[in-house]
């Protein structure tokens, strides 16, 4: 409860434009993005199989997505919400994913491309799912 | 006007065509993946992919709608040739049934009759869809069945 209220302070503080906060409140974004982000990667056996450091990736993938939740909705912002901090993230995370997983579809590992496509796949359904297209004509 | 809402005007039934949309692409991008692999921003390239399946279904479809009005109104027109009506308010009701006539045709058999009524003789719309003799002649008979059986039933033969 304590903690609770805490973040309602800085968040409070956060959006009043007070940088000390802002970072206080990045900080604390980043370790409950941390475990949220190592769980994902975790789920693929494909990626522990081939040696990644997924604690090292999960860090990364959370570093660029506070990056990006600065640039595109930054906590003092109109457009700031926890649901799409959290969109960000996945998708940073299923990009690092995709990415990962490229070479080793091309060293021919049969898991490794399955998983692939199956990511490509569900990432393009959300796409249409989501998208205006633009059809000119 | 966004896309959806396009594709949804001509009647095509959106939720359906995502998923079969989604697949043609990732039938692409496997193909292009086998013969010249991956690129490495692979996401934005596979998105562009699907951009442009959705792209040419909406050309497609678009195509497809106006060939069939461009048939109803010839079968029409073939109707009015026999002097079954005489007054243009008429000719217009008759076009209204014949629409109604083919919208229950299923959508093969309104691919080749909008073929057929465009002068495409059955030999270049077997090798245009791809299919065999005897099954263009089956869907040539009981679309031809359908159409005269609404068109009995409403009064317009």
């Amino acid at each position: 409860m304590k903690e609770f209220m805490d973040t309602e302070k800085l968040i409070r503080k956060a959006r009043s434009g007070n940088n000390a906060a802002k970072n206080r409140f990045y900080d604390r974004l980043n370790v409950r993005f941390l475990p949220i982000v190592t769980c994902e990667l975790k789920r693929h056996a494909v990626l522990q199989k081939a040696n990644v450091d997924l604690e090292k990736a999960g860090a990364d993938i959370c570093r660029k997505a506070l990056d990006e939740i600065r640039r595109i909705c930054p906590i003092d912002g109109a457009s700031w919400s926890l649901k799409r901090a959290v969109h960000i993230l996945h998708n940073i995370a299923d990009d690092y994913i995709v990415n990962a997983l490229v070479p080793m579809a091309k060293d021919d590992n049969a898991e490794a491309e399955n998983l692939l496509f199956v990511l490509i796949r569900n990432k393009l359904l959300q796409w249409m799912e989501r998208k205006s297209w633009k059809i000119s004509g | 006007m966004d896309g959806k809402k396009k594709l949804e005007n001509i009647g095509m039934n959106v939720q359906r065509s995502n998923e079969d949309m989604v697949q043609q692409a990732l039938l692409i991008i496997y193909e292009k993946y086998k013969t010249a692999g991956l690129p490495k921003g692979i996401m934005p390239w596979a998105y562009k992919i699907l951009d442009n399946v959705v792209k040419n279904a909406y050309q497609k479809e678009k195509r497809q709608q106006h060939l069939l009005s461009e048939s109803v109104e010839k079968l029409a027109g073939l109707l009015n040739g026999r002097n079954l009506t005489d007054t243009p308010c008429e000719y217009h009701e008759m076009i209204n049934e014949i629409r109604y006539a083919f919208q229950c045709l299923s959508k093969k058999e309104k691919e080749i009759f909008a073929l057929k009524l465009q002068g495409y003789s059955g030999r270049e719309i077997q090798k245009k869809l791809g299919i065999k003799r005897h099954i263009l002649d089956i869907r040539v008979h009981r679309g031809g069945k359908k159409i005269k059986a609404i068109l009995l039933k409403r009064g317009v033969l």
